[in-house]
């Protein structure tokens, strides 16, 4: 478990790095960038639609 | 609009006290759920077609490709593997996280705040930001 969730903390980490070093630099966009990118393609906006909504029902209903 | 937060944050607290896997929590994701998606739909096409801006620099971008890719990998190990209390997933961690009804709540609004921002309406910029003001466009 200890190693699972050490895992983790390496993923979350890397997100937060990489958000920092696009917020403070211009070599990276940010993920909120990343994203609104991929929003202006009809394809990419209804699978992260469809995420957000099992995002919904896998931490609410499935909990 | 004071009362439409209000019945906002209402609902979302019926809906974190409700037992998981019953009717009543499945209808309290799936109606804000719906209710979102068509609501900012509407928002977005209210605001009428506009030009897209020019290219936006996406540097980088392969990143957050490698990094979603990471996530959605190690989550469905996880997800998958046994025995389950031994392979935390994103769930289990946050339902750990968010045992309090208040944080349960702000996570729920919070979610409902994400698919709005998904599907209302936005402004593309510089590198997809959305605020910017160098250019607009929608997607809907």
């Amino acid at each position: 478990v200890i190693a699972r969730l050490a895992v983790w903390v390496v993923l979350a980490v890397a997100v937060a790095t990489a958000e920092v070093v696009a917020l403070t630099t211009s070599r990276l966009v940010t993920l909120g960038g990343a994203l609104t990118s991929m929003l202006r393609h009809r394809v990419l906006k209804v699978v992260l639609v469809a995420a957000w909504l099992w995002l919904g029902w896998h931490i609410f209903v499935r909990r | 609009m004071v009362a439409v937060a209000v019945v906002v944050v209402a609902f979302g607290w019926w809906v974190v006290g409700q037992p998981s896997d019953t009717p009543a929590s499945l209808f309290g994701v799936l109606a804000p759920g719906v209710l979102v998606v068509i609501a900012g739909s509407m928002a977005a096409r209210r605001r009428g077609p506009v030009a897209d801006g020019p290219d936006r620099s996406l540097s980088g971008v392969w990143i957050w490709a490698v990094l979603g890719a990471a996530v959605v990998v190690f989550q469905l190990s996880n997800l998958f593997a046994m025995p389950r209390e031994d392979h935390p997933t994103i769930s289990s961690m946050v339902n750990a996280l968010d045992e309090p009804r208040v944080l349960r709540t702000l996570f729920f609004l919070g979610w409902l705040a994400l698919g709005w921002w998904l599907t209302g309406p936005r402004r593309f910029g510089r590198a997809g930001t959305a605020g910017s003001t160098t250019a607009r466009g929608s997607t809907s």
